[in-house]
């Protein structure tokens, strides 16, 4: 098992599915590990209590809350991106803020949080971007619905982690110094 | 929102080589290799976990 130990570690979203067990595979590697939750307190106040990690109520599509909480934690080693969230049905009857909301989430976020990062990562630093089959590859995802939020990078995958265990994607970048080239 | 018991998983599981839904330890398992010193090499790539959904 590899050890983080002396390794700094944030993880967005962290309270709940994959990325809680993100949380406790770091932490179980001695790492130094922080994650947000947005929505799910008693969750993440529980992987909290379980692991050590710190909990930090930040809802990543609130963008000057995002960068805050990034830069917050200092030189980062490990940088996991997984919040995410998912807008499924017809996008002639989707509301705009869900819309809007999951653009901001998805892709915005893993942007902003990447290059914030990045911008004082520690050396051989890394951060990993956990998307979904929806966002890349999925045969069905040609529709306007699971397209509208896919940005050019394909790492930067759409749609839920979590929203099925059968559609985790991760992707990943490792160059601190080419956050978007990710 | 898709559980492994949900009425969505024989669909699913139909689409899939591997019929069974993904762990999430086995997500974290692979951000800890990437994330791990083996995984220094590896950037700008993306890996599909998906019990063969998209293939």
């Amino acid at each position: 098992m590899s050890d983080f130990s002396g390794k700094n570690i944030l993880v967005l979203g962290g309270s709940r599915g994959i990325g809680a067990a993100i949380v406790r595979r770091f932490a179980k590697g001695n790492g130094n590990v922080a994650f947000t939750y947005a929505g799910s307190e008693e969750a993440a106040q529980e992987i909290s209590s379980e692991t050590g990690a710190a909990a930090i109520h930040t809802d990543s599509a609130e963008r000057d809350a995002l960068i805050a909480t990034v830069t917050g934690r200092g030189a980062l080693d490990i940088l996991v991106i997984n919040a995410g969230t998912a807008a499924i049905g017809d996008p002639l009857t989707f509301e705009p803020d869900a819309i809007d909301r999951m653009i901001d989430i998805n892709v915005r976020a893993p942007y902003h949080a990447a290059v914030e990062a990045a911008r004082k990562m520690n050396d051989n630093g890394r951060i990993i971007v956990i998307g979904s089959v929806n966002g890349d590859r999925m045969p069905f995802a040609a529709a306007p619905p699971m397209r509208l939020p896919n940005p050019p990078y394909r790492v930067w995958c759409a749609a839920s982690p979590g929203i099925s265990a059968s559609a985790a994607s991760p992707s990943t970048a490792c160059s601190p110094a080419r956050p978007t080239a990710t | 929102m898709n559980p492994a018991d949900g009425p969505n998983a024989p669909l699913m599981h139909s689409f899939m080589a591997i019929k069974r839904h993904i762990h999430a330890d086995e997500i974290a398992e692979y951000t800890a290799f990437i994330a791990g010193p083996h995984g220094a090499m590896i950037t700008g790539a993306m890996q599909t976990i998906d019990g063969g959904f998209g293939a």
